[in-house]
């Protein structure tokens, strides 16, 4: 019997469920996609796990690996759909998870709301304990009240799931642990989130609001991921499935479910980016890229550094106000950093009351959808902009599956716009494909700053349905050189899981001016990341796997509040002073510019990233009878807007799935595949290289 | 360029904010500041050559729109425009001519496309430190509050004014950080004009003009439009206030005459300049009073001076409201907040169904040193009381407003300071009742930990006059500040000694219409919640 070599990931979305399963021996691909199961998303991923075993003819016992993306929990937030949750803290505090940081996302709308907490005033109880920050127990903990709070939280309210978070639980958490023991031995079958087990940080706010997230998805997520690993051993898989964590690093899936579910919370984009970062290693010499993912009804990018999505330590889910930062519930864990736009294919255009051209926030979503889909919409939106643009074909939308109204569309921008404007249907159809692009290009360009990075050194990678309509535009606008369509783009979240690492982060507070450093003490701080990154680690890999550790010092100029995190090499005796001030001023240059004279330096932490480096994904396309099959890959030529052209051109559309690879051709271009189509300009060449990816190069020099 | 289409329009004037936004970001990170930091208390703007503004940051406080037009006006009779090199930075501090006290530092950089001046970038951020003796209520003049910076070149072509470095440098208790700041605020106008510039030369577009003058035009249209529906008229409200005396409230009168679409306020009649430094200049009494209207009558459309041209603010000369110089000022947030009260007090009345109820405002919290184990501290830190309700929803619990500060996490203010919070809560029934329900004000109790006495100042209002409800709606609470549960009066400090419990009572919203009217299910829900 062969060694197994085959995983299998499945990426759970909104409307399809994508499957991949790769042999890493022969680096054989198989792609699948069926429709999702909303209401017991598992019976989904099973059928599909279950169609691409019989289509690819490999046995189960040959896949030693399931890796799996899902949006079970986010949609329980986002739908208020998780469970009747309760939650127990220090007197005096029951408030603030409420409270928040008493501050306006929005200074000019005095009809600003806030999300509604997910555990209502009644169900937040309190119990007299107090442990100072230094450790101190100022209060002992009434254990007779704790037993009191239970009954009325269980009995009286009903709650199934409960969450503890106590004041200076993450430094001290003996009290936490006691009122988590007496519930498991009042109620055995309640689910109990702990506040130092979920986020073992500072600031009551965030911690709480992380722990109720959690307890709030907790017994679905056990029940999902229960449902799913039986139904992977029915189909003969030995394995239980590992889990896609928000992060970007896999856990197993069971112990996810059982410790800290909210860390998968962000799953299914985590995988996206991993996917991209995944691609950017493969298809670009540096792999700096802008990973552009459009949809429907947001678009989502992400920064790739290096071949490495940034991570970000606080974020939020569940925005009432379109994305706005403030208006979701803070989560306070490590998460791929994920910027949210609320642009998409559908996103409506209409004349502001300024009399300006405005496109969203509003989305025809999919009912009644665009104009041109004929299903009820009146109001013209991106794609119906996109598709009088000439960059999507009428008869082949969808690979053919539908047909677009192109009058139609005509007739909604002329009476819904173009005529009070008193300009063309067609310069219209360009303000909308142009007012959204710049609109997603105003985001990036402040969300790089915020990042400190220099797009002009940076790829695009285009995925999702309307991605790479709009990323050369994009990229033009943002002064892109080069733009990335991947192969398999159609499934970038399944493959994503496929390249994901199992990878530990960790941070250690350490304050001192840098003159000033115990650098003993820094090695000893490094040596005990290393081994509890190690200890983590091998509960998923084995404790003979070969790890290596990333290390990191993160600095700042002394009084400021943001660091650098300035990269040193996993050798002790290399960490220089003069080589830190160097470093840090490389990266503070490159991000702000000059730093400050005369202010010394500090450190205020020091970071590392444990990983497997198990070996690189290879996938080999282009096997499959699908792409490369017979007949010319140039399929005709329509009229197509370009503003580097100044208007509508003649442009050659093209097959992508006979594309030659190689051969590099002049823009303009539009490449079709079944969910998408490329547009590329003229002031563009492109080829398709030895992955099968499309790579766009704009012409320098202008 | 000179007629841009709407497209190009608003392709331009996102581009125009994200460049801004951009380099306020950069400002934010570089900054030493926590007050930068933590409250977001500064600004970033691009302006045309003749001072007026094209357009801000979006996360800019209230207080500073309309300041730095002024200051950039200041600037040009100073250096005239013709005389401006590429490189040339101006700075000064004076509140006059800008944000109302000595801690704001306001800079502005020429920007030059070619040899010609398209504009300029300004940034306002507030220090560390200025010098002086820092918020203390029995300041009598501005020579205590500080160093005054007047119009100076910080830069001149590019090379720093050392002289002056020296000077700002020697006059505050933390030289680092504050030139640490100003760094930051010149490298935030340096990213501003490399954007507009950029921009322009995309865009093969000469100068600013056509865009600035476009986007002013159409703003200014909407403000007027909105004006335009509210019933013309004369309509008046006075707004009492404390003072650091309790026997000597303050009153703001505010009369407002619409007329077509122009809107004049007034607040002749209004107390005299106060002996404290509970003064807010003009500029700041105007930022204010505008900002409360751009909240109710136009809120969706990005900031400029657009909104300002319709509107007229202004205050006779000595009242605490347009105090003359050497008035100290530094507590001028305190009272300047209520101008948004006033307001908000005098449209009622011309436009009843629109207008919020009154907040719990303004800043509440301490401001306290001493000593934590062997070294010294000084700190201060903020709570917010309840947001009044809306027209057509109840007022959010515990939210800042008319300013943007976020409180600090009571497990990090622990670690910091010698206290402990024993309880931070909602206050149940501080909301007036109403059709739609005030937002609660909370309580907070403090014990001092504190081996050695520490001094402590409340910063305290709304001991006396209550946030107004509106059609019908109760009042909110007052606040009430305890001393081991006796109750006291604020503004002066006290002295206090460990195991010391200093409680807060503050207000909640001013609730909106009738009580009857209130629906049975937000009954019930007040009810089931513990919060009536």
């Amino acid at each position: 019997m062969p060694q197994p070599s085959c995983r299998l990931a499945i990426d759970v979305g909104g409307t399809f469920t994508d499957v991949v399963l790769v042999d890493d021996n022969s680096a054989r691909v198989w792609f699948a996609k069926v429709l999702s199961t909303p209401d017991d998303p598992s019976k989904g991923s099973l059928t599909g796990a279950g169609e691409i075993l019989q289509y690819s003819d490999i046995p189960s016992s040959l896949v030693h690996d399931v890796v799996h993306a899902t949006t079970v929990a986010t949609n329980a937030v986002l739908e208020g759909k998780g469970a009747r949750t309760g939650m127990i803290t220090t007197a005096g505090f029951r408030d603030a998870l409420e409270m928040g940081r008493e501050a306006r996302y929005d200074i000019y709308d005095l009809g600003i709301r806030m999300p509604s907490p997910l555990v209502p005033r009644q169900r937040r109880l309190e119990v007299a304990e107090r442990i100072d920050f230094s450790g101190a127990v100022r209060t002992p903990l009434d254990e007779a009240q704790v037993e009191d709070v239970l009954e009325r939280l269980v009995r009286d309210a009903g709650i199934q799931s409960l969450a503890i978070c106590l004041l200076h639980g993450y430094a001290h958490p003996d009290h936490e642990i006691r009122v988590a023991e007496i519930a498991a031995r009042l109620f055995p079958d309640l689910t109990v989130s702990v506040s130092h087990q979920v986020s073992a940080e500072v600031r009551e706010f965030e911690r709480t609001s992380t722990t109720v997230v959690d307890a709030y998805v907790k017994p679905l997520v056990q029940t999902y991921v229960g449902r799913l690993n039986q139904g992977l051993s029915d189909l003969g898989m030995v394995r239980e499935a590992s889990m896609m964590l928000s992060h970007g690093g896999i856990g197993p899936a069971g112990d996810v479910a059982d410790t800290y579910p909210v860390r998968m919370i962000e799953s299914g984009p985590a995988a996206g980016a991993i996917a991209a970062s995944h691609f950017a290693r493969e298809a670009l010499a540096q792999p700096d890229a802008i990973a552009f993912d459009m949809g429907g009804t947001t678009a989502k990018i992400s920064v790739i550094r290096d071949g490495e999505p940034a991570i970000t330590h606080e974020f939020e889910v569940g925005h009432v106000h379109r994305f706005k930062r403030g208006s979701g519930y803070p989560l306070q864990i490590s998460a791929i950093e994920l910027l949210e736009i609320g642009a998409g294919g559908g996103s409506i255009a209409h004349v502001n009351a300024l009399g300006l051209l405005n496109v969203g926030p509003k989305s025809a979503g999919a009912v009644p959808g665009p104009v041109c889909y004929g299903q009820g919409g009146e109001q013209p939106t991106v794609t119906d902009a996109d598709l009088l643009l000439g960059y999507l074909d009428p008869e082949h939308f969808l690979g053919g599956d539908m047909q677009l109204d192109l009058d139609a569309v005509s007739l909604a921008i002329e009476s819904g716009i173009a005529s009070g404007l008193g300009m063309s249907v067609e310069q219209v159809a360009w303000g909308i494909h142009d007012v959204v692009n710049e609109s997603m290009a105003a985001a990036i360009r402040a969300h790089a700053a915020e990042k400190g990075i220099d797009l002009r050194n940076f790829a695009m990678i285009a995925f999702g349905g309307a991605g790479p309509v709009h990323a050369y535009a994009l990229a033009r606008k943002l002064g892109l050189g080069r733009l990335l369509c991947p192969f398999g783009a159609g499934v970038a979240s399944a493959i994503g899981c496929l390249a994901a690492l199992p990878a530990v982060e960790l941070v250690n507070a350490y304050f001192a001016r840098l003159d000033a450093v115990d650098w003993t003490l820094v090695a000893a701080h490094f040596a005990s990341m290393r081994q509890s990154g190690e200890a983590s680690l091998a509960k998923l890999i084995g404790a003979d796997s070969r790890l290596v550790m990333q290390r990191s010092i993160d600095m700042r100029c002394q009084g400021q509040g943001y660091s650098v995190s300035v990269p040193v090499t996993d050798d002790d005796a290399e960490i220089s002073i003069p080589a830190l001030e160097a470093g840090f001023a490389e990266i503070y240059q490159g991000v702000y510019g000059h730093r400050p004279p005369d202010v010394p330096l500090e450190v205020v932490g020091l970071r590392a990233r444990v990983l497997n480096p198990r070996p690189k994904l290879e996938i080999k396309p282009a096997l499959d009878a699908a792409t490369q099959g017979d007949g010319p890959a140039l399929k005709g030529k329509r009229s197509v807007y370009f503003e580097a052209a100044g208007g509508y051109v003649e442009t050659a559309i093209y097959d992508r799935y006979r594309l030659p690879m190689g051969e590099t051709i002049q823009g303009p271009a539009i490449i079709e595949e079944r969910e998408t189509s490329i547009v590329t300009g003229p002031d563009t060449k492109f080829h398709v290289d030895a992955a099968a990816n499309i790579v766009i190069d704009f012409d320098t020099g202008v | 360029m000179d007629t841009l289409d709407p497209i190009t329009v608003e392709v331009l004037w996102t581009r125009l904010i994200s460049v801004i936004d951009e380099a306020a970001l950069a400002l934010h990170r570089t900054s030493f500041s926590t007050v930068v930091r933590e409250s977001h208390d500064y600004t970033c703007m691009v302006l045309a050559p003749d001072g007026q503004s094209v357009a801000q940051a979006t996360r800019s406080i209230p207080s500073f729109i309309g300041t730095l037009p002024m200051s950039v006006r200041a600037f040009l009779v100073k250096y005239p425009a013709e005389t401006l090199r590429p490189g040339d930075v101006i700075i000064s501090n004076d509140p006059w001519i800008g944000t109302g006290h000595l801690p704001d530092l306001t800079i502005a950089a020429p920007i030059f496309h070619g040899a010609t001046l398209v504009g300029f970038a300004g940034a306002i951020a507030h220090m560390a430190d200025i010098g002086g003796r820092r918020r203390a209520p029995d300041n009598k003049d501005i020579y205590e509050e500080g160093l005054q910076i007047p119009i100076l070149k910080l830069y001149e072509a590019g090379q720093r004014n050392e002289t002056l470095n020296d000077i700002i440098r020697q006059n505050v208790r933390v030289p680092d950080e504050v030139s640490g700041d100003i760094h930051a605020m010149v490298g935030a106008c340096q990213r501003m004009g490399t954007g507009i510039t950029d921009l322009l030369a995309e865009y093969h577009m000469a100068d600013m003009w056509g865009l600035a003058n476009r986007i002013t035009d159409l703003t200014e249209q909407a403000m007027r439009r909105a004006i335009e529906q509210i019933p013309d008229g004369t309509y008046d409200s006075i707004t009492k206030i404390d003072s650091f005396d309790s026997s000597l409230p303050l009153e703001m009168h505010c009369r407002m005459d619409v007329r077509g679409d122009e809107l004049l306020v007034d607040f002749a009649g209004t107390s005299p300049q106060n002996p404290s430094p509970l003064n807010s200049v003009l500029g700041y009494t105007q930022a204010y009073s505008t900002y409360a209207l751009k909240c109710v009558l136009l809120p969706d459309v990005p900031n400029n001076e657009g909104n300002f041209r319709p509107i007229s603010i202004t205050a006779p000369e000595g009242c605490f409201l347009n105090p003359a110089y050497p008035a100290a000022v530094e507590a001028r947030a305190t009272v300047g907040h209520y101008c948004t009260s006033a307001v908000f007090n005098t449209l009622a009345k011309a436009l009843p169904e629109k207008v919020p109820a009154e907040s719990g405002i303004p800043l509440h919290g301490f401001a306290m040193s001493g000593w934590n184990e062997e070294r010294p501290f000084s700190t201060i830190f903020f709570f917010n009381g309840g947001q009044g309700a809306r027209p057509d929803q109840d007022g959010i619990s515990t939210l800042s407003f008319p300013t943007n500060v976020s409180t600090t996490p009571v497990e990090v203010l622990e670690r910091g300071v010698p206290v402990r919070i024993l309880d931070k809560s909602y206050l149940p029934g501080s909301g007036g009742t109403g059709k739609y329900r005030g937002g609660l004000g909370q309580r907070v109790e403090m014990e001092i930990t504190a081996a050695r006495p520490v001094t402590l100042v409340v910063l305290s209002q709304r001991l006396n006059f209550p946030p107004v409800g509106r059609n019908g709606g109760a009042n909110g609470s007052l606040e009430r500040i305890l001393v081991n549960e006796r109750e006291v009066e604020g503004g002066l400090p006290f002295r206090l000694n460990q195991g010391d419990v200093i409680t807060l009572e503050l207000p909640g919203g001013g609730g909106f219409g009738a009580p009857e009217e209130r629906s049975q299910e937000l009954r019930d829900a007040d009810i089931r919640d513990g919060l009536a």
